[in-house]
């Protein structure tokens, strides 16, 4: 899936990190490892922009915690898609005939409704 | 129905489409074109049905919660707005809120059923999975790591006992392979609140996986 080029919040129109120019401009290492923390995840699935894909590559080095979290969630992403074809679902021309019944149903009862004046 | 019967096999072999086609389903759909609307399904329904049997654990609730996910899908068609994300976000969005409700609805008849049958055990807390959830033998070794697929079990067994909206971002992001900013279009949270969540449910799931004498190693 993509990433949105669009920044949801003002939060993240004013973070600095959307923009790769401003890499040089994170010094703090406090800031940065809150920041690694939080993104790791992302980090790992591959869908970070690449200014913070930069960071987080950059801190990770020197951080011992964020190496123990990386490497959880690693473990993790790699669980998942056995996790996800342990119980499938899979569509049916009997179950998408029932939705066919509902909408018919649904459109039906509106069709016969009398109208109300509010 | 028998022409739908015939084109299941051809139809379920579809992969999604590109933007751009989905974009034209979408407004034929919108133009209460049937064909186009059980071709979206056997586009789109292997994936959601997917992530929503994570959701609700059950293949009944499923069907339950596909049928209410394709009637907001043709009720609510024009809608849908190729600039604000694709498809299946958008229909991840939709099956992600079908899918809480159905959970708050079953929860509500556990009380009602709890409270007709009179017993004073109300599991009312889906936190309270222990009571819900069958329990694992216990690990004869207590310093396990949780390396590979040979004990994979018990990382499934506490990816089970999460809330399902700390499962479902752990589900968007290592499943669906889903940014951040996507799974808070689709939860309808703030990313903040995808991130956070993110973070109890790494800490959950380390607690639970202790509990078996597990880590997830270093």
């Amino acid at each position: 899936m993509k990433n949105y080029g669009t920044p949801l919040n003002t939060k993240e129109i004013n973070n600095p990190i959307a923009s790769s120019e401003s890499l040089s401009q994170y010094p703090d290492e406090d800031a940065l490892h809150e920041l690694s923390a939080e993104l790791l995840p992302w980090y790992v699935n591959g869908t970070l922009n690449p200014a913070e894909q930069a960071l987080i590559a950059r801190h990770l080095p020197a951080c011992t915690e964020c190496r123990l979290a990386l490497e959880h969630y690693r473990k993790l992403g790699a669980s998942c898609p056995a996790y996800t074809d342990k119980e499938d679902w899979r569509p049916a021309a009997a179950h998408f005939a029932r939705i066919l019944q509902n909408i018919d149903a649904q459109e039906n009862k509106t069709a016969t409704e009398p109208l109300t004046s509010h | 129905m028998t022409r739908i019967a015939e084109q299941t096999q051809n139809l379920s072999n579809k992969a999604p489409g590109t933007e751009n086609e989905d974009l034209l389903l979408m407004r034929r759909i919108a133009g209460k074109d049937r064909k186009a609307f059980e071709e979206l399904y056997y586009r789109y329904a292997p994936r959601t049905g997917k992530y929503l049997m994570k959701l609700l654990y059950c293949r009944e609730l499923v069907d339950e919660a596909m049928n209410d996910v394709m009637l907001a899908v043709w009720q609510n068609a024009e809608r849908f707005d190729p600039d604000l994300g694709r498809l299946s976000t958008w229909l991840f969005g939709i099956a992600h809120n079908k899918g809480l409700k159905l959970l708050e609805r079953q929860r509500r008849h556990r009380i009602e059923d709890a409270l007709e049958a009179g017993t004073s055990r109300i599991v009312e807390n889906e936190q309270d999975e222990s009571a819900v959830f069958p329990e694992l033998p216990d690990s004869d070794n207590p310093e396990q790591t949780v390396l590979g697929w040979e004990i994979g079990d018990h990382l499934l067994w506490a990816l089970e006992q999460l809330t399902a909206e700390h499962r479902a971002v752990v589900e968007l992001t290592f499943a669906e392979h889903c940014s951040y900013q996507e799974i808070a279009v689709i939860t309808g949270c703030p990313v903040n609140t995808v991130k956070t969540r993110m973070f109890h449910a790494r800490k959950k799931l380390a607690e639970l996986l202790a509990l078996r004498g597990y880590s997830f190693g270093s």
